[in-house]
């Protein structure tokens, strides 16, 4: 079936009422778990499993994606407007999105995140629906090897996430690589660091170490503050509580970055949309002019992200329905839901069901308008949350987080991780370390690791396959031009240090 | 009474004779929460599903049952949540045969299947031997063949040192003398991917895995790693009749309760399994999902749980993993 | 030597903490296999995590030292407002342990309480209102409509 008719039937199918209807109220939990710190839409989709199953397909699997990459636009909100992830991905929303809050300038922050997380959506069901099984081809050739560098390509934006003290985002980036090897090792069954307890025998989750460093540890901070009145000022007319024509002039890249690597690295199994949102910002950051502006509020810096991690659910569907191969956690739940209804995810699943993918294509674009109908003219909506009294938002903000983190595997450990980290998270504030490079270091020690050592043990211990292989070449050789540029430059302003003192 | 209310009533009364009350008169009297020690979306997790999905449908339990995951240590986590529900009468538990294997070999488990009351088992998983579509083997001897000329070259994608695809692989190379990398990967996805992307050579899978990747013509079963041939796959020869004189590893999965299950609401779930392992809905699930029927309780169930654990304790032991208990 | 007086305190602590996590790191991964006949074992990345740590930590102090003898800016570590953190940390430790015993719902009311009054000095009115209203919030959006399972107390919430 050609693109144009199977689009044509797929809108006509996805245009009945009950389907629509579906895809609403999908986008919308979705939302709403997106906003909510913590509960995320695997859980959220887990739980309405029994019920979807009582659909039928196309309208389950609508239903579901719904909340999927409705997630995507909710989490931007408490990251934005209160430094709290709404979900794993939006964490690096955080960075300058609530820099942006601090500024005044919530408004526009919410709204590039609406806007990008709108056209990356769009650009990722294109992408899906048009490139789908060459991509998916594509994306088998990446073996350890390939994953390896990539994860070294990710790691090597420590290096734009530093701020003032290299060393100290090291340290950071190291202390989340630490926590990375807690558990399990794959490869010898041996226990690192679990203490004895069992439930750090699968490693510490991101959610608790994203919620407590960030959400907790904001709470605590501005304990201190004595903050019984507003945070911050919101401006009042609309057109500040927008982004301007400035804004989407500046954010045209991050829009296209944000966009393609999201995609793509949805596309891989295993790597997830923390990676993807990572990844675009830092290569948002390194072809920047300003880069000393990112961390400050740099509406890229907004967009590139929110872009990343909208466009990978379109990639984390990619090998879900070509090859039966799930993406992404979300994406395991969908195909069990799948294999319940009788369909037989594999590669066959698009040529034996085309109503189905082609309804589910069609929707993902209605949905996404939906979504940024909904979401727009709520930014001055959120935005007033802003004006609530501290005692009024902090408390909740601890309830909330405590609630997220309980939800994920109803153990108390976890609750008392988050707070320690949320302690860390303060500690951390008050030296001047910053938290990026430790969520950076949690996500992608393990991936790393797994992958140096299954490239080592596919080469018999030849340490040539890591950087023989082109893709993997090619992305080192990108990793290492982000670490040289900086250095450079620090070495250069060293050097010019030096001269001044000596004249 | 009127003969327009008799009816349905008489009908109502009929269909409520046909879900029988156990003798001893257990009745769940709220919602039952069936634990799963993996995430939503995973194996077990589907199987669960699954297995309510035929319960209501042949309307065997009166209650509303509900998925509940506890993932955590291979399952672990989930046990050590059973052991400490004595007394819930409205829990029971996916086993597999990590709830075996797990508690062998880590020092911080706390209970054992033993402690436990298994209540039946309900299916055995198979295994294939599967390469890439365009790849030389064509059969496991072939595999072997070119494993012996290249020590250590050939790959095989697969999950822990303690899984069954380890297992096979190490009864395998102990009985042929050939010997071959095994990479670790932490997902089904992950493993499936390799061996299509052709980083790795072969792989051993569950049927149900292989199934849609052999119809698009992506994958060649080289061997079944039962007894028996399967009966969706009747041309695939087993490694017995290969030639390679390896025992079969079961993988079972099947259902638990927390210990000191009181013995009316073990005959109860004897009951509702035994039910529903007649139904036509049920069997059909096992054909569709190539799984082959387990169906086991009582004393032949006892006997397996022993059994099971002697096999694995045994074939681990060989390969060198430490046994703790 | 001068500069050793003049660095700021907390950095120090911070730092030399580091440095001992780091050392305590690189002795538990010495215990763990280095290599493999497969390559890295699960003793190798562990190991060098520790020692870049307690490297780097070392390096911190040292740079900083130089700094400030060369008269250059450093971070001074402020500690105001950490009577109230203190605070407000202990009654969220609390109301953790009380999670299980007492369950979800009195805990938070617990601790919004005394975080309103005590450590944001709202009145009795503000305190028990925002913390009544949050719960019940909380216990219609999680519990009821999307079936979060909570800690339950004795008295059924």
């Amino acid at each position: 079936m050609d693109v144009l008719t199977g689009l044509m039937q797929g809108f006509s199918i996805a245009l009945e009422p009950m389907n629509l209807l579906w895809c609403f109220i999908g986008v919308f939990f979705g939302t709403v778990v997106g906003v909510l710190p913590g509960l995320g839409p695997s859980a959220t989709v887990a739980l309405l499993l029994p019920l979807t199953l009582q659909m039928n397909p196309t309208a389950g699997i609508i239903m579901m994606s719904g909340i999927y990459y409705g997630a995507k636009y909710g989490g931007s909100t408490t990251s934005i407007l209160l430094n709290v992830p709404g979900e794993s991905a939006s964490v690096v929303t955080c960075l300058d999105g609530f820099a942006m809050a601090r500024n005044g300038r919530a408004g526009p922050a919410l709204g590039i995140a609406a806007i990008s997380s709108f056209i990356a959506g769009t650009v990722g069901v294109v992408l899906l629906m048009l490139v789908a099984p060459p991509i998916a081809e594509f994306a088998l050739r990446f073996g350890p090897p390939e994953y390896f560098a990539l994860m070294a390509l990710g790691l090597s934006m420590v290096v734009l996430l530093a701020g003032k003290s290299m060393i100290k985002a090291l340290l950071s980036m190291f202390l989340g690589l630490w926590c990375a090897t807690i558990g399990i090792d794959l490869f010898t069954d041996g226990t690192r660091f679990t203490f004895g307890q069992i439930e750090l025998m699968d490693g510490v989750n991101f959610v608790v170490v994203a919620i407590g460093t960030f959400a907790i540890g904001e709470v605590l901070t501005n304990l201190g503050v004595q903050s019984s009145g507003q945070n911050f000022t919101v401006p009042k007319g609309l057109r500040n509580l927008l982004p301007n024509w400035q804004d989407l002039k500046d954010c045209r890249f991050a829009f296209l970055n944000g966009s393609l690597v999201g995609f793509f690295v949805g596309v891989l199994p295993g790597a997830g949309s923390t990676i993807a949102s990572f990844v675009s910002y830092g290569i948002e950051k390194a072809v920047s002019r300003h880069p000393e502006r990112f961390g400050t509020g740099a509406v890229e810096g907004v967009a590139a992200p929110e872009a990343a991690n909208n466009s990978e659910t379109g990639g984390a569907l990619v090998p879900l329905l070509t090859l039966g191969i799930p993406g992404s956690g979300t994406t395991a739940i969908l195909l069990a839901a799948l294999i319940l209804w009788g369909l037989k995810p594999g590669p066959l699943l698009i040529q034996d069901n085309p109503q189905m993918f082609w309804g589910l294509v069609a929707s993902m674009y209605i949905g996404n308008v939906i979504l940024l109908i909904l979401n727009l003219p709520l930014v001055p909506l959120f935005a007033q949350i802003l004006r609530l009294p501290g005692y009024v938002l902090y408390p909740g903000i601890l309830g909330v987080s405590i609630i997220g983190v309980y939800s994920v595997d109803q153990t108390l450990l976890d609750v008392w991780l988050m707070v320690g980290f949320g302690v860390l998270g303060y500690l951390m504030r008050r030296l001047d370390y910053p938290a990026a490079p430790l969520i950076l270091g949690l996500v992608l020690g393990d991936l790393m690791e797994n992958a140096v050592r299954q490239s080592l043990m596919m080469s018999n211990g030849d340490i040539a396959i890591l950087y023989s292989r082109p893709l993997a070449a090619t992305m080192l050789l990108f990793a290492a031009a982000i670490l040289v540029g900086p250095l450079f430059r620090q070495v250069n302003s060293w050097r010019l240090k030096a001269a001044e003192q000596e004249a | 009474m009127k003969i327009r209310t008799a009816i349905p009533l008489a009908a109502i009364l009929a269909a409520a004779g046909m879900v029988d009350a156990p003798a001893q008169g257990f009745m769940p009297d709220r919602v039952i929460e069936v634990m799963v020690h993996s995430g939503p979306g995973a194996g077990n997790d589907v199987f669960a599903r699954s297995v309510i999905k035929v319960l209501n449908e042949i309307k065997a339990v009166p209650q509303q049952m509900q998925v509940m995951n506890k993932t955590g240590g291979g399952g672990l986590v989930a046990m050590s949540y059973l052991s400490e529900k004595k007394a819930d009468t409205h829990l029971v538990a996916v086993f597999t045969g990590v709830w075996w294997v797990n508690p062998m070999i880590r020092k911080e488990a706390k209970v054992t299947m033993k402690e436990l009351t298994p209540v039946a088992r309900l299916v055995l998983e198979p295994a294939v031997m599967t390469v890439r579509a365009d790849s030389p083997y064509k059969s496991t001897k072939d595999f072997i063949e070119a494993a012996k000329a290249n020590p250590g070259k050939l790959k095989q994608s697969g999950g822990s040192l303690s899984s069954r695809d380890n297992s096979y692989r190490f009864l395998l190379m102990k009985e042929t003398g050939a010997n071959w990398q095994f990479i670790s990967m932490k997902s089904g996805g992950e493993r499936v991917a390799a061996l299509l992307g052709g980083h790795v050579d072969m792989m051993i899978m569950e049927p149900a895995e292989a199934m849609e990747q052999i119809r698009a013509g992506k994958v060649r079963v080289i061997a079944t790693m039962m007894n028996n041939r399967l009966a969706s796959m009747p041309d695939t020869s087993t490694l017995k009749e290969q030639g390679f004189k390896v025992p079969e590893v079961p993988q079972s999965r099947g259902f638990v309760g927390p210990p000191g299950m009181p013995a009316n609401v073990k005959t109860y779930w004897e009951g509702v399994f035994t039910k529903m392992h007649q139904s036509s809905q049920w069997q059909g699930f096992l054909k569709e999902n190539l799984y082959e029927d387990g169906f086991l309780t009582g004393a032949g169930l006892n006997a397996f749980v022993d059994e099971y654990a002697n096999t694995m304790r045994g074939i681990l032991k060989e390969a060198g993993i430490k046994i703790i208990r | 030597m001068g500069g050793w007086k003049s660095l700021d305190k907390s950095e120090l602590a911070g730092a030399l903490l580091l440095m001992a996590f780091g050392a305590f790191v690189t002795v538990e991964a010495w215990n763990w296999p280095y290599l493999t006949k497969d390559g890295p074992g699960p003793g190798f990345f562990p190991l060098w995590i520790g020692i870049a740590m307690a490297g780097l930590s070392g390096a911190l102090v040292v740079l900083q030292l130089a700094d400030i003898k060369r008269g250059r800016p450093v971070h001074r570590t402020s500690w105001k407002g950490a009577g109230p953190v203190l605070a407000g940390c202990l009654a969220l430790i609390v109301a953790v342990a009380l999670l299980k015993p007492a369950g979800f719902l009195a805990s938070y009311v617990l601790l919004t309480i005394f975080l309103v009054r005590a450590v944001f000095r709202q009145s009795w009115t503000a305190a028990l209102t925002v913390s009544l209203a949050s719960a019940a919030g909380f216990w219609i959006l999680f519990v009821k409509l999307l079936r979060v399972q909570l800690p339950v107390g004795p008295w059924g919430f």
